[in-house]
């Protein structure tokens, strides 16, 4: 079970709406917990604006629509090898699709974490789990990604994605995985 | 709860078939007493005072980690008690069980078959009663009984050698009859001491991390060594790892989750008086406390690079000892204050290293198998107690640190981790996965018999062993 998510993500009313000047104070909110930087010209576009990069997965550029539990999961988790924390090459196209659109929507704010397989001890693997979130960091500040904006904790194996004992479930624990705090 | 301030040490006046009774020895609050001399007494003063206890325990040669054929044949028949339902199921049977589980673990006695005990004949009064107990094999009789006084229990015992037919000690407890194994883990204990001039480890209490709660997460307990009067410590409904008691027993550091970040976290060992230990690291995992209790050290990370570092228990004082961009983790202080052992995978996989503390003379110890990790150095320094790995899963080793010799104690299925030391050295417990759960094992630490499951519910972790025999 995913318990990697804050508790405090709320899910809001689809709203979408347009504001022409910043001297307009956008029409009834709804009750956020998180801090939006004043973005003060929307307009909801259409998805088949061209990008630099695919980004099929984007439904709604409106990202203040969407709750964090949903915006977290643009951001796709990076894997590793076994005992490694090395960025592998599919990694490196994950992370760039994410480097990506972190740049365009640059208020967003996130937690990467690591995560390694159950076949270490627990206490190698917090440290294995620190490196490679710190390996995805790194690698996202190199593509202009602020690293203000990017937190890490390792979970170690503590908080597996998967539960069978194969290098199937193995790998899926081996990751860097996104979690959006504040868009 | 036996308190020692309420404990009122009953200098032994008489047991009853026996007469008046030799000395006890040498404990803080027992009164030496003599009174008129047993019927097969001698005037030998091997028998009479507690040092010749002592001397009784030089002439017989025991090492707890020596062989089996060092340990002595006990004999211990079921407690004598008044025919009381209630007293057998509250006093009685616990009392017993407890008494002999921790005699026949404890690596000083092999107790023998109940199936061959002679009826009565206890004490036994003659050549021809002392030989039918010998028959059994054993070479000492322990004699108990236990009578209900008001809320209380009293336990008298006597511990007869067979040869001689003369009792060697004799002991005397009362406390609450809810106290009643505690008063069995007092008097193994004392046996115990009486062999080998060292208490048992039968009092002692073990911190680990557990998930049984509803909320599944994992918090810090403790429990009794064999598993009983567990209770929880925290409430950090997150992640809390990787308890490690103070030297003095008053406190336990652990690494948690309740910030954002996971931090480094001091609590009394009832949990009163919670804090955080400030540092600017982050990771603050596999805290270890120094023999002299004013130090952590601890695994931290500094922009994605874990290294080793110590720091006083106020937070003053942050002090890096590892320096390269391998993995390096998981700290434990030597009993000498003046090294630390840890797991790094500099030379390509993790091995387990020492140094000193200032992270100079690093040298490598573990050279066979492809992980080696989680090192516990025994509390006289002499062995290092591991988690191993070649293929397959983890187990737990121990290595001699003078020869290498090195062997594995834990054995069957599943991962073995996470191994501490009882404080007199005797035994190891750790975690194992075992299909769907861990649990915490306890054996001898040097392999000998077979390793107890003391907990049940939930997933039980990370078993940190108090440093003090109490």
């Amino acid at each position: 079970m995913k318990q990697s998510l804050k508790a405090g993500s709320i899910t809001l009313a689809a709203v979408a709406f347009v504001v022409a000047c910043s001297s307009k104070p956008p029409a009834a909110p709804p009750p956020s917990p998180t801090p939006v930087s004043t973005p003060t010209v929307v307009t909801v576009e259409p998805v088949a604006t061209p990008a630099p990069m695919p980004a099929p997965r984007v439904e709604a550029d409106d990202i203040r629509a969407k709750s964090l539990v949903e915006i977290s999961s643009y951001l796709k988790p990076a894997f590793f090898d076994y005992d490694k924390a090395d960025i592998r090459g599919d990694s490196r196209d994950v992370l760039a699709t994410n480097a990506t659109w972190l740049k365009k929507y640059s208020s967003v704010q996130f937690t990467i974490e690591g995560h390694a397989d159950e076949r270490g001890t627990a206490q190698y693997n917090l440290a294995l789990g620190d490196r490679r979130a710190n390996a995805a960091k790194d690698y996202l500040v190199s593509l202009g990604v602020d690293a203000s904006r990017i937190k890490t904790v390792s979970y170690g194996k503590e908080r597996p994605f998967a539960t069978g004992h194969d290098e199937d479930s193995w790998q899926k624990n081996r990751r860097a995985h996104f979690v959006v705090t504040a868009k | 709860m036996l308190r020692k301030e309420e404990e009122k040490k009953i200098s032994v006046k008489g047991i009853r078939g026996v007469g008046a009774l030799l000395a006890a020895t040498a404990l803080v609050w027992a009164a030496p007493v003599l009174g008129q001399a047993p019927k097969h007494a001698t005037a030998s003063p091997a028998t009479s005072t507690a040092p010749s206890g002592f001397a009784q325990a030089s002439n017989i040669d025991l090492s707890i980690t020596g062989s089996s054929s060092a340990r002595r044949p006990l004999a211990i028949p079921m407690t004598i008690a008044p025919l009381l339902t209630e007293l057998q199921t509250k006093a009685v049977d616990p009392f017993y069980t407890t008494l002999s589980d921790d005699l026949a673990g404890s690596g000083v006695f092999v107790v023998a078959d109940p199936a061959l005990y002679p009826k009565g004949m206890r004490p036994p009064q003659s050549r021809e009663e002392g030989d039918a107990w010998k028959a059994t094999s054993a070479q000492f009789l322990l004699d108990t009984h236990l009578s209900p006084d008001g809320g209380n229990v009293v336990v008298e015992a006597l511990l007869w050698d067979l040869s001689t037919l003369k009792p060697i000690l004799s002991k005397k407890y009362s406390g609450e009859t809810r106290a009643t194994r505690r008063i069995a883990h007092t008097l193994a204990s004392d046996l115990v001491r009486q062999f080998t001039g060292k208490p048992g480890p039968f009092l002692t209490r073990l911190a680990f991390s557990s998930d049984r709660d509803e909320r599944r997460v994992k918090e810090i307990y403790t429990m009794d060594f064999d598993g009983e009067n567990q209770r929880r410590i925290t409430s950090s409904r997150t992640l809390s790892l990787a308890p490690d008691w103070s030297p003095d027993g008053t406190k336990i550091v652990y690494q948690s989750y309740e910030k954002d970040t996971p931090g480094l976290w001091l609590i009394g060992k009832d949990g009163t008086d919670k804090r955080p230990i400030p540092v600017p690291t982050q990771l603050n995992a596999s805290p270890s406390f120094s023999p002299d209790g004013r130090t952590i050290a601890f695994c931290g990370s500094v922009r994605g690079n874990t290294e080793i570092f110590t720091v006083q228990t106020d937070g003053s004082s942050l002090k890096r000892l590892t320096e390269n961009a391998a993995i390096d983790s998981t700290p434990r202080w030597s009993p000498n204050g003046r090294e630390l052992a840890f797991t790094s995978n500099r030379q390509g996989t993790p091995q387990i290293f020492i140094m000193d503390l200032e992270g100079a003379n690093v040298r490598r110890v573990t050279l066979a198998g492809n992980w080696n990790d989680e090192a516990a150095f025994s509390p006289d320094g002499g062995r290092l107690a591991f988690a191993c790995r070649n293929e397959g899963d983890f187990q737990i080793c121990v290595m001699d640190l003078s020869s290498g010799r090195t062997v594995q104690i834990s054995s069957g299925p599943g991962a073995h981790e996470g191994p501490t030391w009882s404080p007199d050295g005797s035994k190891i417990a750790w975690e194992v996965q075992h299909g769907s759960s861990t649990q915490i094992a306890v054996g001898n630490a040097n392999g000998s018999g077979t390793a107890r499951i003391v907990t049940s519910s939930g997933n039980n972790y990370s078993p940190s062993w108090v440093k003090t025999l109490e």
